[in-house]
Parts: C-alpha cells; structure tokens; sequence
C-alpha cells in the first residue's frame, strides 16, 4: 500500500505534488500546511507505510523533533527532503536530520517516482537489518546514492579481520560522501588499516569530500591517534563523548554535535544536568581521559573539568 | 565365549525345549483324548447301524415273516459287517445271539466258540445301557457299543445292537497319526535349525568382519577397508564404521599437524620471549619495569630498552593484528634496533627512520606497528616519538595526564614516513605509564570497554609514585582480568612503567 503526506506552506508546491502524486498510483495522499499538522495526522494513523514528503526551507529544528516521534511510531516512514538546491552546508544539515533521501526542485514524476522507490528500499533494508541481525558484531556496509554530488554510507558492525569493506562503482566523479559511524561499534589494529587503505582508494575513485557522522568513542580514539585515520579534506560532523557523573556513579552517551557543541572555533562541551526522583539534580561531565579522544578537535573543543563546575 | 557359540547354543537350546514341550502337549492331548474320540467313533458307528436295521425291519412285512427268517436277514447282514453284533429275544423268551465274526478277529479267523463266548461277555456288559464299554476278554481289550431298536409289533422282542471292536485296533489309527505327527514336528524343527544357521553364519559374518576390521584400527591400521556388501543393517553398521575410520584417521593426522604446529609455536613463543628484557632496568635516578601477556602463544606487542652513549632508549610497539605473524615483525624490529644501535651517533630520529625502513622493508606495508619510542638523556630529559601509539600516561601525584602531541604514521607504513621528536616535559619525580590498547579495549560480559575512566582511577588507587613497580604490572594485569569476567583476553597487554627520581644523577 503506497501512502504519501506532502508538507508544504506553499499551497501551488502542494497542488503541484499532489498532481505527480495521482499519477504514481498512490493509494491515499494527505497534504498539510505545517509540520504539526501532519505531525498530528500521523499519530492519528495505526499503520502509515509510504512516504513524507516535506519542504525543507532552511534549518528547521522542529523537524528533528517530528521525525524521531513519527519514525518511532512508524517505522515505515520513509522521508524525503524536497529543496530548490543543494549546498554542502544543507546536507550536512539534512544528513543530520537522518532524511532518506533528498529531491530537488524542478522534478517530474519518473523522478519523483525513482526517489520514493531508493527511500522505500533504503528503509526496507534498514528494517531488515534491524529485525534479523542476531549478531551486532558483524560489519556490514550498505551504500547509497543521494544526488550526482553526495553519497551516504553506513557503517555497521565491528570492522576487524574478516570484515569486508565495500568496493564502491569506479568513476564516481567529484562526490561528497557522508559517512555514518552510528553503528560502527568497534575497531582493531587490522580493521584500522583496512579503513585507511579503502579511504585512498576511494580518494582516488574521485571522492574529493568526506563528511563523518556519529563516530563512537573507539572510532573517535582512532581518529585523535592514528595518522591518516580520517582522510584530509574531511568533517566530522557528529560524534559520542561517555559522560560521567560522579553521584550516580553512572556513565551515558551524549552526541556532540558540530555548529552546535563545536566549530571553527574554540567552543566548550556542554555538561548535562539530569533531573532525578526528589529533586536531586545530576550532572553528566566529561572525564578527564576524554581529553585523549578530541585530539582530532584540538583548538577546538574545550574540555570544561569536573572540577571547574 | 563368542557370539555364534551363544547363538548356536541358545538355537539348540530352544529348539530342544520346543520339541521337548511339544512332545509332553502331543502326548498328554493324545492319551486324554484318544478313548474319548474312539469311544464316541463307536458309538456313532452303532447308532449308524442301528437306524439301518430299524429301516430294515420297519420295512418287513412282520405277518408273513417268521422270526428265524428275519433272524436270518439279520444274521446275514451282520456277517457282512466287520464289527456288528446282535442280541434278541424270541417268542418263547429265548436268548438269541448273532455276531460278525470278521469284528471278532483282526484276520477273520476269530473261532465261532471264542465269538460266541466273548459275545455273551458283551452282551452281559452292555446288558443295561446304551454306553460305550470296555470289557477284557482273554487279556485283550474290547469296545462294546450298544444301541436298542424298537421292537413293539413284532416277533422279535428286546432287540439291541451293538458294535465290538478291538481297542488297540481302534487305537491304532491315532497312534500312526500321533508318530506321524512327531515325524512332521522333527523335520521342520530340522529345517528351521538349517535355515537359523545359515542365518546365522550370514549375519554373524559380516559382524566377524567389522570385528577384525576393528581389530586392526585399534591396530593403528587406519587404511583397512572393510569388505562388507550387503545393504542391510549390517552394511549400514559397516559403511559407518568404514566412516569413523576414516574420520578417526582425518583426526589423528589433524592433531599430528596440531601437534607439530603447537611445537612450533612454542618455539615461535620462546623466541618471542627472548625479545624482551629479561629483567627491568634500575639506577640510582631510573627505575623501568615492563610486564607483557600475549593473547594467544605470541603476539604483536613488544617492548625494550637498552643503554647507548647518547642515552637510554625505552620503547613500547604494537604491531596489527595478533600472534605469529605479528610476533615475526616484532622479530625483525628488535633486529633493527640492534643494528642501528651499533651507530655511536645514534638519535631518536635515527632510531625512528631505521625501525621504520626496516619494518617497510620487512612486511611491505601490510604489517604496520604503532610505537612510543622515548630517549632519556644523560640529564634526565626525555625526548619522544609517538607513532599513532596509545598516548602514554605521565603520573604527577594524583593528577594524571596524556602525552597528545605529536603524533606521528605508524611504523612500516612509508618508506620515507617523517617522524616528530619532541621533548616531553620535565620529569623529575613523575612516572611514565606506556601500554597498548589491550589494556584499555578489553571488553566484558556486558561488552563494555574497560575505558580510560576505568584504568585511571585503578591508577589512582595505586599509589603509583610510592608501589613497587613490578608488583603495580601485576595488579593492573589482575584488574583487567576481573573487569573481562568470563571473556577471554582479546588482545595482548603490555604495560611499561619508568619511574623518574626527584633528583638527577
């Protein structure tokens, strides 16, 4: 069953959808002004298996919100950002808001309909992945394309010996690739020069732009310690720092964020306070043996000592 | 005792008892049944015969008839038969008696005065009955069956019928079937104990087959091929047993090569141990100890020191991967090492190039080795080179930090990798903390990482500036033992402590 919710202030854009819409054979469309209203749509649904299409003008914060609500109730939803164009900054953005795919203004219904087939199929594989994969440890590397201009890979697993990492189409032209580590749990000594050799060879398939997305602390160790771990001409844009509070004796994950936590220049890391049973607040700082991994963040990351607070 | 011998034996056993028991059945069902069955073969015989003479004299014309011509109808029918006899009774009250003399004598020559009186004896016992009777009549059995005839209306009164026969001549017939049947009995017991052997020596042959080809495995004759074709139980036994021998010798060769690669891995482990100090290192403002656990036989971490004119050298490497062949370029770096260290001008630059031009040379870029290599000068100075290794720790009291800057390509990457020295700060009365990232990366029952957090407060607890340095090896190696739990050692741990004096000498 094909559904589709158009999400677009502008009422031409939404006719204009919902026309191309008519002509792929959906079963149902909804169309809504506002983010809140499909918002409300979706909770109103039991099962919504089909996609959202949703303008995206500018940095929207809202959205964030919108799709960890929705994906949660439905993990079905396939998302996809349409934009008038595409810079680097806004993908980043966008990659960062864990959209499936991206359209860009003007398109015509094969294209319309060649997105929504690359999104379903994308969030298929991600279903699968997460309903059959008894074994978090084994490497896997699925590979998108985006646009001509940027690709998405996600790795997962732990990469070591017998993991093998993914021979991408020869010729890929001048392309960003955004590389997402969420899943990427571990790394040894073997897996490390794996990493470095498939990043020249990629270096030399023409990919000129890396962009690193949610590097885990032993991915993160790697990139503050081993020379040529992250390519040059490369961002990481999102990584996991272990906070520690010392009263609950307690360790949690946070996600720092870059433009956020960090930047050009030199910004400190957020400690977070967590509201408990009773009134009793706990805070969540860095250790100090964090410091080891934002090396690679030197000049600009400032570490703000437990002590300090 | 073997097999066949208890079969044959439980064979002739069985079949002795079978007959044994079918003999005692036979005869006891032989001797209660057979007078019941002549007896009641008489009587009917009688009854047979009585209802033909009452037909007869029912159809006689009584007023015409005399009863001597009756009589003599009678008689004449009666010495037509081999066993009938006849009594009556005449007008005047006579007693007549008439008797086939053929039923009186086996060989029909029963003299006429013998029948006579052995018909009186009959016709005495049969007097007041009908029954069948036993009478003994010159030491010979006799069966009398008698049977009365209606007589009203006629000459002859009181007239009865009766059968004699010989006992052993009725009995004579069921003793030929009794024989007979033991005959029948022993000639199929005969042909099922032929058929049981042949049976017998079919099985209890292909088993004599996997009984010698056993024989011969435990022999150690591994290449004996049992020569079992039938496709029943038996051949399936065998096919498996064929099998297992083929697998047990898979096996042993298996564990031969086992064997002779542990052998060698052995070696490979003592060799690899004679790559490390065998003892640490301790003067009056120095003190190094080293402590170092592969994951498996040998590993890829190393660690050394040695004594030139321009210093003291420390080093602490970790090639990729673990075991032999991580083992084999820790080989060739401690070979390194030794030549570059017969240079008298020797440097950490020069010792850097040299490690790393050998180890490229060596494994071709496809083994690289992270290291931390550090030269303590006379003065107590220390310069280092940080090749991507874990970023030692330096230990001032209770504040513990990492040596970050700079970090430099892996050895055996480039033949022409450029390597950063720098001086580390000053020392005096610090402790310098290099491991590899066994320690640190080893997991536990719940996956987690023991951590930097981990082993820094484990640091902390120990009082490093005041332990014995040894003795704080061994207790970091046991704290990661009891953080793993039940998981194995996943990399090797190699952890080397150099203590600085407060003063320099």
């Amino acid at each position: 069953m094909k559904q589709a919710i158009v999400v677009d202030a502008n009422a031409n854009n939404r006719s204009t959808l919902m026309h191309q819409l008519s002509q792929c054979e959906f079963s149902s469309t909804f169309q809504f002004k506002t983010l809140s209203e499909a918002h409300n749509k979706l909770l109103g649904l039991t099962l919504f298996s089909g996609v959202l299409l949703c303008t995206i003008d500018g940095e929207n914060p809202a959205v964030a919100d919108f799709l960890r609500y929705s994906r949660a109730k439905h993990p079905n939803l396939c998302f996809i950002a349409i934009v008038d164009s595409l810079s680097l900054t806004q993908m980043r953005s966008l990659i960062g808001l864990g959209i499936d795919h991206v359209l860009l203004r003007p398109f015509n219904v094969s294209q319309l309909l060649e997105k929504v087939k690359a999104a379903q199929s994308f969030r298929n594989q991600v279903l699968s992945d997460t309903h059959q994969k008894s074994d978090n440890d084994t490497f896997e590397a699925p590979f998108e394309r985006i646009t001509d201009h940027y690709y998405k890979i996600s790795l997962r697993g732990t990469l070591v010996e017998h993991a093998e990492l993914p021979t991408l189409p020869l010729n890929l032209g001048s392309i960003t690739l955004f590389v997402d580590c969420d899943h990427l749990i571990g790394i040894n000594s073997i897996g490390i020069r794996s990493w470095i050799l498939w990043f020249k060879q990629l270096e030399s398939q023409g990919v000129q732009h890396f962009e690193f997305d949610n590097l885990r602390p032993p991915i993160l160790q790697q990139t503050s310690f081993v020379q040529g771990f992250i390519p040059k001409n490369s961002v990481v844009n999102s990584f996991f720092l272990y906070y520690w509070c010392e009263t609950l004796q307690e360790e949690k994950e946070f996600k720092i964020v870059y433009g956020k936590n960090y930047g050009t220049t030199q910004m400190r890391l957020p400690q977070y306070q967590i509201e408990m049973r009773g009134d009793q607040k706990c805070l969540f700082a860095i250790h100090e043996s964090a410091k080891k991994l934002l090396r690679f963040f030197k000049g600009t990351i400032e570490i703000i000592s437990p002590r300090e607070t | 005792v073997s097999i066949r011998s208890k079969y044959i034996l439980s064979l002739l056993l069985l079949t002795g008892f079978c007959l044994a028991v079918y003999i005692l059945l036979a005869k006891s069902v032989f001797e209660k049944d057979k007078r019941r069955s002549v007896l009641e073969s008489s009587r009917q015989v009688t009854e047979l015969l009585a209802d033909s003479l009452q037909h007869f004299i029912l159809s006689t014309d009584n007023d015409k008839a005399t009863v001597s011509d009756t009589m003599k109808t009678l008689q004449g029918l009666i010495n037509y038969s081999d066993t009938l006899g006849m009594r009556f009774s005449n007008e005047d009250g006579g007693t007549f008696l008439a008797s086939g003399t053929k039923a009186l004598s086996k060989d029909s020559q029963f003299p006429q005065a013998m029948a006579n009186a052995l018909a009186q004896k009959v016709v005495s016992a049969a007097e007041n009955s009908e029954t069948v009777h036993t009478i003994n009549f010159e030491n010979e059995n006799y069966l009398v069956a008698a049977k009365n005839l209606q007589t009203s209306g006629l000459a002859l009164q009181d007239l009865r019928v009766f059968t004699i026969i010989p006992e052993a001549k009725a009995l004579h017939g069921l003793q030929i079937l009794y024989l007979k049947s033991m005959q029948y009995f022993c000639l199929v017991v005969c042909l099922v104990l032929a058929v049981a052997f042949f049976m017998a020596h079919s099985l209890l042959g292909n088993l004599d087959k996997i009984m010698l080809g056993a024989h011969q495995i435990s022999k150690g004759n591994f290449d004996y091929r049992l020569k079992v074709r039938s496709k029943d139980e038996f051949g399936e036994v065998a096919n498996s047993f064929q099998h297992m021998s083929e697998e047990i010798q898979r096996l042993v060769l298996e564990s031969a090569e086992k064997a002779r690669m542990k052998n060698e891995l052995n070696t490979a482990q003592a060799v690899h141990e004679i790559l490390f100090p065998a003892i640490g290192f301790k003067n009056s403002s120095l003190q190094i100890e080293g402590l170092y656990r592969s994951a498996s036989e040998c590993g890829g971490d190393w660690w050394y020191y040695f004594e030139h004119p321009t210093g003291l050298y420390v080093l602490i490497c970790d090639a990729t991967g673990h075991g032999a062949s991580a083992a084999m370029i820790t080989a060739a770096a401690k070979a390194a090492i030794h030549l570059a260290k017969r240079d008298v001008t020797l440097s950490l630059a020069k010792l850097s190039e040299a490690f790393n031009y050998a180890l490229y040379q060596t494994a071709q870029g496809k083994i690289l080795m992270t290291g931390f290599l550090i030269q303590i000068l006379p003065d107590q100075s220390v310069l280092f080179v940080n090749a991507s290794h874990e970023p030692p720790l330096i230990i001032e009291n209770q504040d513990i930090r990492f040596v970050m800057e700079p970090v430099s390509p892996r050895f055996g990457q480039a033949p022409d990798s450029m390597y950063h020295i720098s001086p580390l700060e000053n020392m005096l009365g610090k402790t310098l903390l290099l491991y590899t990232d066994g320690i640190t990366s080893q997991k536990n029952n719940d996956g987690r990482e023991l951590g930097d957090r981990r082993f820094n407060n484990f640091i902390h607890a120990q009082k490093i500036q005041s332990c014995d340095l040894q003795k704080f090896n061994q207790n970091a190696f046991q704290f990661v033992d009891s953080f793993r739990e039940n998981i194995s050692q996943q990399d090797d741990l190699t952890l080397v402590t150099i203590r600085f004096s407060s003063h320099s000498s």
